[in-house]
């Protein structure tokens, strides 16, 4: 039998229907080959073997029984899951000392989705603690390894995700996208990465960290795969009192390129200035060339505001996670420290519990809101973000969608910006401006630069444009092609 | 906002955020505070006087679900992930004196 870890997701209900091969044996699989490489690598926190095959023991009945998969669109789908992300019955940590020993008692509605729609899941990946990072080595448990050059970070916070993508441990994988943390490791490990518009996907069981801007996002080796992904998961949950109603649309991926004919794509000049890679600008100027010769029409244009973008950031989503994190207090689940009173309680908990980068958010974010200050940086940031959905909504009365770098450099050495927080901040200097106005963005592969490893191209769309920025996406990938596996392996 | 972060500033800040840290750890966070707080300051060179905060960026009515009764999860569950509990609660350490 040909080896079934190279199956795209999109096929794989079909030919388990087809009888070409049963869901057990492509998730044993998938379980085997994650078994011999992945302590290589270390894309999984834990891998849930006796789950995974129980999921994948109910499709295979439905098949002995002669009933119809239709019902079921992920049906035998390996999908490895973020940690962040509640998984009833099983750990769910956030890569973090404080949740070593978590047990959700209920799924988050996009991990009851995914159940709902035949999906086996694999096991849970590795993370920057709370998803707060961006190299996955802020988790505290051990650093995720890129499967293209394992001395290279995968990028974060969803680099284990990214990882088990790209090495082919499973077919897609869910992430969490807050300011880049599903796109900016998409590309920097070669695969397709969605962070659909804010309330797309319900947020119910994410672990919080910045409420106005977290997104629970699809990853896969292909947009066909994302896409599959992403109509299991999105929708409305009445749960979410963020979550959208609107329906969810479909994405046509039948016109591949196509669909780039008299197509309207704005490149705003800022995001193709000082600091981005002699490297990444030429594989991108390369792709938006191509897309040129596709038919459409390159638009240079200003949007003034992005430079404001990190600043605007690191105000803001701190401040959220100062809030949201406050519910980590050793009284109702994770971790707890003893003292003598409820104060050192709370202290001794909290200091222990969370690991160093996760606290200088704390403090950053109760600091830009304490008395004082709170208008100085919480205020004047929630302006500027006003400021930077403006410049969005400017440009999209222009063009139909941006293209743009994903991560101004390809995948940096481990250890090499961990003690620099502003050098680490700006690995996600151009995604995050997409995340503040709330747009959707998927980032796919540009192909491999001079280094041989993995540049991405974000697109961005107006809000709600997942279904044809999926197919733009597509037509990009049918035009430049994947960028395979990395030969590690 | 030019701010001076201090060691003292980040450990009345930190006691706010109900972290307790160590003497040798205050020092090392004014200083990246310091360096993140210096780029933050960029902010002021933005006119932001007459624009409005975005604090949602979807410009949405509140929702409100079915007025349904549903049942949550049971209280056995509830406590299942404390690190202590009596009889039906959460146990905390004593915070309010006799």
């Amino acid at each position: 039998m040909a080896d079934l870890t190279t199956l795209d997701a999109s096929s794989t209900p079909q030919r388990i229907a087809a009888g070409d091969f049963s869901a057990t044996e492509l998730c044993r699989a998938f379980l085997d080959r994650t078994a011999a490489l992945d302590p290589s690598i270390g894309a999984f926190l834990r891998v849930d073997a006796e789950g995974a095959l129980a999921s994948a023991r109910s499709i295979d009945a439905r098949v002995a029984r002669g009933d119809s998969l239709d019902g079921l669109p992920l049906a035998g789908v390996v999908v490895a899951v973020k940690d962040n992300l509640s998984t009833r019955g099983l750990r769910t940590t956030c890569a973090s000392r404080m949740l070593a020993d978590y047990v959700p008692p209920y799924d988050a509605h996009a991990v009851e989705r995914l159940r709902a729609a035949g999906a086996v899941i694999l096991g849970k990946t590795n993370l920057d603690e709370f998803a707060m990072g961006s190299s996955t080595e802020n988790s505290a448990f051990f650093p995720t390894r890129n499967p293209w050059d394992r001395a290279r970070t995968p990028g974060g916070s969803s680099g284990g995700s990214a990882a088990a993508v790209a090495a082919r441990f499973s077919q897609v994988a869910l992430g969490s996208d807050t300011g880049g943390s599903v796109r900016q490791p998409a590309a920097l490990t070669g695969v397709v990465g969605l962070k659909p518009t804010y309330g797309r996907v319900s947020r119910w069981g994410l672990v919080s960290f910045a409420s106005s801007l977290d997104v629970v996002s699809p990853m896969g080796a292909s947009v066909e795969d994302t896409a599959l992904l992403y109509a299991a998961i999105a929708g409305a949950d009445a749960r979410d009192a963020t979550c959208l109603r609107r329906p969810v649309e479909r994405a046509d991926l039948s016109l591949g390129p196509d669909v780039l004919r008299g197509l309207r794509v704005g490149v705003p000049r800022e995001y193709f200035g000082d600091g981005l890679d002699a490297d990444v600008a030429s594989r991108v100027r390369s792709a938006l060339d191509a897309i040129e010769r596709a038919g459409a029409e390159l638009i240079e244009l200003s949007m003034p505001h992005t430079r404001a973008s990190l600043a605007t950031y690191y105000v803001l989503a701190p401040a959220e996670a100062s809030s949201n994190l406050a519910r980590f207090d050793g009284v109702r689940y994770g971790l707890r420290v003893e003292a003598d009173d409820l104060r050192g309680m709370y202290g001794a908990t909290r200091d222990q519990g969370f690991g160093a980068e996760v606290k200088l958010r704390i403090l950053l974010g109760t600091f830009s809101l304490s008395a004082g200050y709170a208008e100085a940086f919480y205020g004047k940031a929630l302006r500027v973000r006003t400021l930077i959905a403006r410049d969005f909504a400017e440009a999209f009365a222009k063009v139909d969608v941006l293209a743009t770098p994903t991560s101004p450099t390809v995948a940096f050495p481990l250890g090499e910006r961990s003690g620099d927080p502003m050098s680490m901040y700006l690995a996600d200097v151009c995604t995050l401006p997409p995340s503040l106005a709330g747009v959707p963005a998927v980032s796919v592969p540009a192909g491999l630069g001079a280094s041989g490893l993995p540049v991405g191209l974000q697109l961005i769309g107006p809000l709600f444009s997942e279904a044809r920025l999926l197919a733009v996406a597509h037509g990009v990938e049918s035009l430049l092609g994947r960028v395979g596996a990395p030969s590690w392996s | 906002m030019a701010v001076d972060v201090s060691p003292e500033r980040v450990r009345s800040t930190a006691e706010l955020a109900r972290l307790a840290l160590r003497d040798d750890e205050l020092a090392p966070l004014a200083a990246k505070l310091q360096g993140i707080l210096a780029h933050v300051a960029e902010l002021d060179a933005w006119d932001t006087k007459a624009i409005p905060p975005t604090a949602h960026v979807l410009d949405l009515a509140m929702t409100l679900r079915d007025d349904v009764p549903a049942r949550g999860i049971d209280r056995a569950t509830a406590l299942s992930q404390a690190a202590r509990t009596e009889q039906y609660a959460f146990a905390v350490p004593r915070f309010v004196a006799e």
